[in-house]
């Protein structure tokens, strides 16, 4: 189960979501941090690298494409997937226009995630134990 | 934009924002029961506080269900609106339901909508679609004020000065010239007179602090 520590950005407003999604990442190695708003998200990759972020696209205040255009502005290469509910995938797509490397659809599917980080950081993703 | 049109957009949003929020209360238990599957794919020898993380995921899956049922019966109180009519409206817990099931699509623009308690609402008898959607517009339309960014409170009237309910901003610095400018240029404020003089309700801006929008019972439409 262990890899190399990977450091993960998790922005989501939902915190009991990114808070146990990050518990399962960590369980699997992965170094994790969360912001509950886009504006602390984009605070937080201006003041320490991530190796990817994860982020949810309906969020109060500062939403997710805006959070992901003002990320890609200060750190360019960092591979975002985006979080994005059914019915919201033209959001998901306009993300990827923007810099996005992929989109999720909530809920989850833990596998997924893995292999879609895997896949962002040049890993070869596995298929589920 | 016809009646129907409007009234079907109207609960076409509150209903994508609130199965939106669904999805999350079911992200939260899909991922809580995921991690308790991962503490038993990991073995009890490897987690010394088993018991305690195991009971900490099940206390979010209990608390997430009690939300998705609020949510659940929200919806389905505020689907069944459509079943009739003409029917006895509690102002104050229809706009309870509609600002809890629309909070997220507001919170989105940056606002949130306080509904003020009541103890003695007045009931009376309406369209509860076309009267929701009255207060839904009313609520769009403050929003719509560009520059002003204050909470909005929902009062519940039921005074000498008439029956009905007012939708205030909470805090705000405008002069009334310029309230009333804004508030009757918006493109929606025709439109909620025009529903409101449908189901014999009267509509005016409050132009004095706290600033926002009254909605009033005629006379003969109480119960």
């Amino acid at each position: 189960m262990k890899i190399q520590k990977i450091k993960i950005l998790l922005i989501d407003d939902e915190e009991e979501f990114i808070s146990t999604l990050a518990e399962r990442l960590e369980l699997r190695g992965y170094l994790c941090k969360t912001a509950v708003d886009g504006q602390s998200g984009i605070q937080m990759v201006a003041n320490e690298p991530f190796d990817i972020a994860i982020l949810d696209l309906m969020m109060p205040g500062l939403n997710g494409l805006d959070t992901l255009r003002q990320i890609k502005k200060i750190t360019p290469d960092l591979p975002v997937i985006l979080l994005t509910g059914h019915g919201s995938t033209k959001d998901g797509m306009e993300g990827m226009r923007i810099g996005a490397f992929d989109f999720l659809i909530k809920p989850l599917d833990i596998y997924a995630l893995i292999d879609k980080i895997k896949l962002a950081l040049g890993q070869t993703p596995q298929v589920k134990s | 934009m016809n009646d129907r049109d409007d009234a079907a957009a109207f609960f076409g949003k509150v209903t994508a924002s609130t199965t939106h929020e669904l999805q999350n209360v079911l992200a939260i238990i899909k991922e809580n029961a995921g991690l308790m599957e991962d503490f038993i794919q990991m073995g009890p020898e490897n987690l010394p506080d088993l018991l305690e993380r195991v009971t900490r995921c099940l206390g979010k899956i209990k608390e997430q269900s009690y939300r998705g049922v609020d949510l659940t019966s929200g919806l389905n109180g505020f689907a069944h609106t459509t079943d009739m009519l003409l029917v006895p409206v509690n102002i104050y817990e229809i706009a309870k339901r509609l600002i809890f099931l629309s909070k997220r699509v507001f919170l989105q623009e940056g606002r949130q909508i306080v509904l003020s308690d009541c103890k003695n609402p007045p009931s009376f008898e309406t369209d509860p679609v076309l009267f929701q959607k009255i207060l839904w517009h009313c609520l769009e339309c403050l929003v719509g004020i560009q520059d002003l960014t204050a909470d909005i409170r929902v009062t519940i009237v039921n005074s000498d000065a008439g029956k009905g309910i007012d939708l205030c901003f909470e805090d705000l610095a405008l002069d009334n010239a310029s309230f009333n400018q804004k508030l009757q240029g918006s493109a929606k404020w025709a439109s909620i007179q025009a529903s409101c003089k449908a189901i014999n309700l009267t509509t005016s801006p409050i132009d004095q602090a706290p600033m926002g929008i009254r909605i009033l019972l005629e006379r003969s439409a109480l119960t």
